[in-house]
């Protein structure tokens, strides 16, 4: 029970140590594209979407508005 | 002695506020001066210091009223009781000039201060419009016409969406079964918060007035007196309420329905309720945002709006409108809830087509969206625009369409009776038809480019607010008021109050249309002579009076009634409603046994047929464990 | 503790409400910066942006990136009864939500070359960092209250909905400003 807990735990801190890792790269991927290519400004929206999308699901986890009372987490 | 009469004002929430508000705005205004002088320029600047004042004052009167104690405590890491109570040593009208938690009691808090201010914004009216009965200027001064005209009009946007908040206020617990709001600290905050809102509107009648209209648009804005700021802070505040209030509605009617109140068997006032809950929430902050930045361009000399700093006028039109159009729909929609609410009670027979009128109001908030450029055809804003803005706008009239066909199918071979509140329903829905039918000339941009900014528009659009909003509420008022004070109103003087309003009305609104026609500009304090359009002011500003009369008949019936009138039989109306099923007025904690739906709500004049059993056996506590939600969600 | 299991229930109905309330709350708040993001593309198009230094964008937009992470640690850590990750967590989100408000209040207001009242594209650079700022600050001051209270340790792994609600706030900002960052900054030439 216990060691379930404590896998679940590194489980969880791990997938909010992807998100930042794949936010960075998304970010940096912003940046170049934003100093290189002048005027492309419809990637740099679908980036921005791309980030939005991920932050509000795995960090703000929208979808425990929709989950019923009785699970948690 | 004099001091416990001293302490005993201050025990009032209103009374402590206005007193925190006061020191609010002076200690703002010092923090201006002070941080003027510190960093050298000369330290009295009339306009920061009112704004940060009035900021300051509004903080002060909302902390001294008591409303943010429990967050306070929240914060400070203490607990409170899951239902807040308000202080019990206040008694009778004590208890509504303070805090209280309590829906019902701010829902009538909502009304009563939507009433008081719907007479000043009366009474400015009466003032300009007895200016306008003769050509030139008698008494009135131009730039006090124009704000008196422009405060008549935002005043009276507060007193609707007050009333509003009255209504969604004390109905939707009662209505779906819920004993309260879902947030009551939030709801006593919302209704709060306009006080300081009004304040600050009403003073912009001392601070300089404004000459814009409501609408405040620049560059004129950005140039007017001082009070164009508090014009805006007042709206701002006034704004804040109507998005906390909305967002507690929907929380309410989405989480706190009552078992077998499902979305579907809600009453239909509910429905209304929420559609422009969704507008309200959203849409507000827009307007928010637009006269901010016109705050911001008169404080800091920013250029949002200013063409020679490469700023847009239009902009603003656009940001203003995206809400201010919605905005109409939050004005009506109640009311039209409150329509098809009482025509299936006096007409005992099941309102005709309820999917479709729960539909419609969503039709007309979602479409609603979609139709602000509709303002803007005269505005210079881009031509390709005009046509799609001229379809969607009159693609609202479809559900809108949908409510009237229901309305007129319900009363067909119904069995009518005409009591007070069917009066006034049944004129709301001729006057709406008044304004539904003058709106298409200005949605269409061949018309719309001679109406715009005619008096054609100020008739349309009082035609659409009287059906939409102040019958309506009128009907509400006199449906309900049994229920709220357990007695009732007088028949005869309701009927009066009718009698006077309705045909007043028309002939004020018909005259604006009129006078509109034949070239009077609206917004403007004298007119030509020769445009021989005299004789109408003057019918126009008697019909104004007569209104005017009726109203004061009104809250003379209500006052008296409230008092010493008869006390009500149980249900007086023999509606299916909950609320109606308990004792009027309504016990402290509305249904302390938990009610069940099982049937459908309008089903009047159908043989055993029930809506709601009201003492619904407990087969499973309410607040269940674990298992059997997950039943019940699963059965979801 | 016999009434345990109905008051965690209690509490769990209260948190439905709760989520709905706060989610309706953003919702709200995304029409304001919606309007925001709307003036100043009406206004600059795609071919303009203000003069803002380029570096500090990226510091201040990785430091809000940084400080959602340790947020979402900080909430994670709670929930698994993690305390002293969790008071560690929200301490370095909180310092690195002051860290951005002296990067952009404090640097990038004060190098720019241009001031509020030069023109549209300045005031809307004023606008936007600034209603973000009050936000990020009404944000930490969020984050300190749920830092002293956890210290007093009245969040458990059942009920810490203060810490959620902090969190869930805390992204929204970072949210605005992953739209923000370039529409402010890469979006255009200056």
């Amino acid at each position: 029970m216990d060691a379930n807990i404590e896998n679940m735990k590194k489980e969880a801190y791990r997938a909010g140590f992807s998100v930042l890792v794949l936010l960075a790269m998304l970010t940096v991927g912003e940046y170049l594209l934003g100093s290189i290519a002048v005027g492309w400004w419809a990637p740099l929206v679908g980036i921005s979407l791309l980030k939005a999308f991920f932050i509000v699901r795995d960090y703000m986890h929208l979808p425990r508005l929709f989950a019923g009372e009785e699970e948690q987490e | 002695m004099s001091d416990r009469g001293r302490a005993g004002v201050f025990s009032i929430g209103l009374f402590r506020g206005l007193l925190g508000l006061v020191i609010g705005v002076v200690v703002g205004m010092g923090v201006v001066s002070l941080a003027r002088l510190l960093s050298g320029l000369p330290a009295w600047k009339p306009e920061p210091a009112w704004v940060v004042g009035a900021v300051f004052g509004a903080a002060g009167f909302m902390l001294a009223t008591g409303v943010l104690n429990d967050w306070w405590r929240w914060a400070k890491g203490e607990e409170t009781s899951e239902h807040p109570q308000a202080d019990p040593r206040l008694k009778g009208w004590a208890k509504y000039l303070s805090v209280s938690y309590d829906h019902k009691v701010i829902g009538i808090q909502y009304g009563f201060t939507s009433l008081l201010i719907f007479s000043l914004a009366g009474l400015f009216a009466l003032t300009f419009r007895t200016e306008l009965a003769q050509p030139g200027v008698q008494f009135l001064q131009l730039q006090d016409f124009n704000t008196l005209m422009s405060l008549h009009g935002i005043v009276m946007i507060g007193a609707i969406l007050l009333g509003v908040g009255a209504m969604s206020n004390y109905l939707v617990p009662l209505m779906i079964g819920a004993n309260d709001m879902a947030f009551p600290r939030l709801n006593a905050f919302a209704y709060w918060i306009n006080v300081p809102g009004i304040v600050f509107l009403v003073s912009t009648l001392f601070l300089g007035g404004f000459d814009t209209g409501w609408t405040g648009y620049p560059p004129l804005s950005a140039r007017a007196p001082l009070g164009m700021q508090m014009f805006f802070l007042g709206v701002y505040f006034i704004g804040l309420s109507s998005i906390l209030g909305s967002l507690n509605v929907i929380a309410t009617i989405v989480n706190l329905r009552a078992r077998g109140m499902t979305y579907f068997r809600m009453p239909i006032f509910v429905w209304t309720a929420f559609a422009t809950a969704i507008i309200g929430l959203t849409a507000t902050q827009l307007i928010g945002l637009s006269f901010q930045l016109v705050m911001f361009e008169r404080l800091f000399g920013m250029g949002f709006f200013e063409p020679s700093l490469g700023g847009d006028p239009i902009l603003f039109q656009h940001l203003f409108w995206f809400y201010s159009h919605p905005a109409v729909y939050v004005f009506v929609l109640t009311g039209l809830g409150v329509i098809s609410e009482l025509l299936p009670v006096f007409a005992r027979k099941p309102l005709f087509g309820y999917k479709w009128v729960a539909l419609s109001s969503f039709g007309i908030a979602l479409v609603g969206f979609l139709v602000w450029a509709h303002h803007m055809f005269t505005s210079g804003m881009a031509p390709y625009l005009r046509v799609p803005f001229m379809y969607s706008t009159l693609l609202v009239a479809v559900p809108t369409g949908v409510k009237f066909f229901s309305w007129v199918a319900t009363i067909w071979e119904g069995k009518l009776s005409f009591e007070t509140p069917m009066l006034f329903v049944l004129g709301a829905v001729s006057i709406f038809l008044l304004g539904g039918l003058s709106g298409p000339p200005n949605g269409v941009v061949s018309t719309d480019l001679h109406l715009q900014d005619t008096y054609w528009i100020v008739g349309h659009f009082h035609a659409t607010m009287f059906g939409g909003y102040v019958f309506p509420f009128f009907a509400a008022i006199y449906y309900w008021f049994p229920k709220i004070t357990g007695r009732m109103y007088n028949e005869k003087l309701g009927k009066l109050h009718f009698y006077l309003m309705l045909p007043a009305f028309y002939v004020q609104s018909l005259g604006q249309m009129q006078v509109g026609l034949l070239g009077m500009r609206r917004r403007i304090g004298d007119y030509d002579p020769a445009l021989g359009i005299q004789f109408s002011h003057l019918l126009i500003t008697i019909a104004g009076f007569v209104i005017g009369v009726s109203v004061l008949i009104a809250f003379y019936n209500l006052a008296r009634s409230a008092r010493w009138g008869e006390v009500a039989v149980a249900n007086p109306w023999r509606s299916r409603s909950p609320e109606w099923q308990l004792t009027s007025p309504v016990p402290e904690h509305n249904y302390a046994e938990g009610i069940e739906v099982v049937g459908e709500p309008y089903d009047y004049g159908l043989e055993g047929s029930v809506y709601v059993n009201m003492h619904a056996t407990p087969t499973e506590a309410p607040p269940a464990p674990p298992a059997v939600g997950q039943a019940a969600a699963a059965a979801d | 503790m016999s009434t345990q299991t109905s008051t965690l229930s209690d509490y769990r109905r209260r948190l439905t409400t709760n989520r709905l309330g706060l989610w309706l709350f953003i919702i709200s708040d995304a029409f304001l910066f919606g309007g925001l993001l709307v003036s100043r593309f009406y206004l600059l198009g795609t071919a303009i942006r203000p003069e803002a230094s380029q570096i500090v964008g990226l510091v201040v937009t990785s430091i809000l990136l940084l400080s959602s992470f340790f947020m979402n640690r900080a909430e994670t850590a709670i929930a698994h009864g993690d305390r002293k990750t969790f008071q560690f967590s929200l301490l370095v989100t909180l310092l690195l939500g002051v860290l951005f408000l002296a990067g952009v209040v404090g640097v990038e207001w004060r190098i720019a070359p241009f001031g509020p009242s030069d023109g549209a594209a300045a005031s809307l650079f004023y606008t936007m960092t600034g209603f973000h700022a009050f936000h990020v600050l009404s944000g930490v001051l969020f984050l300190a209250i749920v830092w002293r209270n956890g210290r007093k340790g009245l969040y458990s792994p059942e009920k810490h909905w203060a810490v959620e609600a902090a969190a869930v706030y805390w992204h929204f900002v970072d949210v605005v400003w992953v739209f923000f960052y370039p529409a402010l900054y890469l979006i255009g030439t200056p």
